[in-house]
C-alpha cells in the first residue's frame, strides 16, 4: 500500500479581524513543511511576516526577486527579526487575497540552519520569489504570523493551511 | 489523503488546441496542476481559463530569459511551453496552484514555469500571478497557447485536489 507523501496537519480560517496567528506543537514526523496561505489584510499596505519558535532574535535572512508595477528587481535582507513574505498585498482588483506558498525544508534537523522557499503573488501588484533562512539549528515546532508595515490585522477570510511532507 | 489525483490528460495524435479539465468535483479545498507541454508554433505562452470563460482575469509575471529579467501585466498568462523552435523532444513544465477554488471570493492563481530548451540563449523561466474576479466555483479549467496554436502529442497535464487539515492554530 502506498504511503501518502503529504499530510494535512493544521488549518485556520480567520472569522474576524485578528492580529496574530500562532501554530504550536507542530509534529516532528515529517521531513518538510508546506504552508499554503490565502492572505487578506485589513490594511492594503500590509505584508505578511512570521517568526519561528517565538524567536525574536535577528536570525532571519532572505533574498528575493520581485516583479512589480515597474519592472523586476532583486534584493536581500539579513539578520532581521522576522521574514516578510510579501511587500504589498492588494493588487488589482483591490481586496483580493494574496497567495503565499512556503516550503520549509528539513525543519526537524538539529545540525543545520533552516532553508525555506517562499512564493507570493498579489494579483497584478507583485510576484515575489524568496529564499529564506532561519539561522538556528533548533527543530521547528511552531510559527507566529503577523501583519507588518501597516500595523494592520488579518481580515476575515484569511486562511493558513499546514501540510507535512515525507521524504 | 491530503493530495489526490483527480485526472490526467495526455494529448494524442494530432494534438489539441485546449487541454481541459471538466466536471471538477467540489470536494477539495485547493487545486494543483502539473503540465508538460510543447506547441506547434513559435509562441510560448500558456494561458488559463475557467469554466469556459476567458473574462475577468488580471495578472502579472516576472520572467528570466537569455540574460534578461522583466515584469509586466498579462492577464491569463500562467507559464511557458517549449515551442517548435526549441530542442526536439523537449517539453516545458508549468505548475499551477489555485487555493480555495470553490470559494465565493475572487480566485488567486499561482504559476511557475520553464520553457525548457537545450540552448544557452533561448530558454525562459516564468513566475506568474493571476486573479479571476469571479465568486463562482471553478468547475472546469482550460489551458491553451496564445493564438490557439496546437498543443502537441505527448503533452500531459495532471489535476490534483488538495484537502486541508483542521485545528492546530490559535488567534489573538
Amino acid at each position: 500500500m502506498a504511503t501518502k507523501a503529504m499530510t494535512a496537519l493544521a488549518n485556520i480560517t480567520v472569522a474576524s479581524a485578528t492580529s496574530t496567528i500562532t501554530f504550536s506543537s507542530i509534529s516532528g514526523a515529517y521531513r518538510d513543511l508546506r504552508w499554503v496561505i490565502s492572505f487578506k489584510p485589513t490594511t492594503n499596505t500590509d505584508s505578511l511576516q512570521f517568526r519561528i519558535n517565538s524567536d525574536s532574535g535577528s536570525n532571519y535572512n532572505r533574498v528575493f526577486m520581485e516583479g512589480y508595477a515597474g519592472d523586476g528587481k532583486y534584493s536581500a535582507a539579513a539578520n532581521n527579526q522576522n521574514i516578510m513574505a510579501t511587500l504589498y498585498t492588494t493588487g488589482s482588483p483591490s481586496g483580493h487575497p494574496a497567495t503565499i506558498i512556503m516550503d520549509w525544508l528539513d525543519y526537524t534537523a538539529t545540525d543545520k540552519h533552516k532553508p525555506m522557499l517562499i512564493r507570493t503573488n498579489a494579483g497584478t501588484n507583485e510576484v515575489v520569489m524568496t529564499a529564506g533562512r532561519w539561522a538556528s539549528s533548533s527543530a521547528i515546532t511552531g510559527a507566529t504570523f503577523t501583519c507588518a508595515i501597516g500595523g494592520g490585522t488579518f481580515a476575515a477570510g484569511t486562511t493558513i493551511n499546514l501540510y507535512g511532507v515525507l521524504a | 489523503m491530503s493530495m489526490t489525483k483527480i485526472s490526467t490528460i495526455t494529448v494524442g495524435v494530432g494534438g489539441t488546441n485546449t487541454i481541459q479539465f471538466t466536471s471538477i468535483p467540489d470536494s477539495y479545498d485547493d487545486l494543483y496542476i502539473i503540465a508538460s507541454t510543447r506547441n506547434s508554433s513559435t509562441l510560448e505562452h500558456v494561458l488559463i481559463g475557467f469554466n469556459g470563460s476567458t473574462s475577468n482575469f488580471t495578472g502579472r509575471y516576472v520572467t528570466g530569459y537569455n540574460t534578461n529579467t522583466a515584469s509586466g501585466e498579462y492577464a491569463r498568462y500562467i507559464g511557458n511551453t517549449s515551442t517548435s523552435t526549441y530542442t526536439a523532444n523537449t517539453f516545458g513544465i508549468t505548475n499551477i496552484y489555485i487555493p480555495n477554488y470553490t470559494s465565493s471570493q475572487y480566485k488567486s492563481i499561482s504559476g511557475e514555469s520553464s520553457g525548457e530548451n537545450n540552448s544557452a540563449v533561448y530558454w525562459t523561466t516564468v513566475f506568474s500571478s493571476n486573479v479571476w474576479s469571479s465568486g463562482s466555483a471553478i468547475t472546469s479549467i482550460e489551458l491553451t497557447n496564445e493564438t490557439g496554436s496546437t498543443i502537441l502529442e505527448g503533452s500531459t497535464a495532471t489535476l490534483y485536489g488538495i484537502t486541508k487539515g483542521s485545528g492546530g492554530a490559535t488567534v489573538s
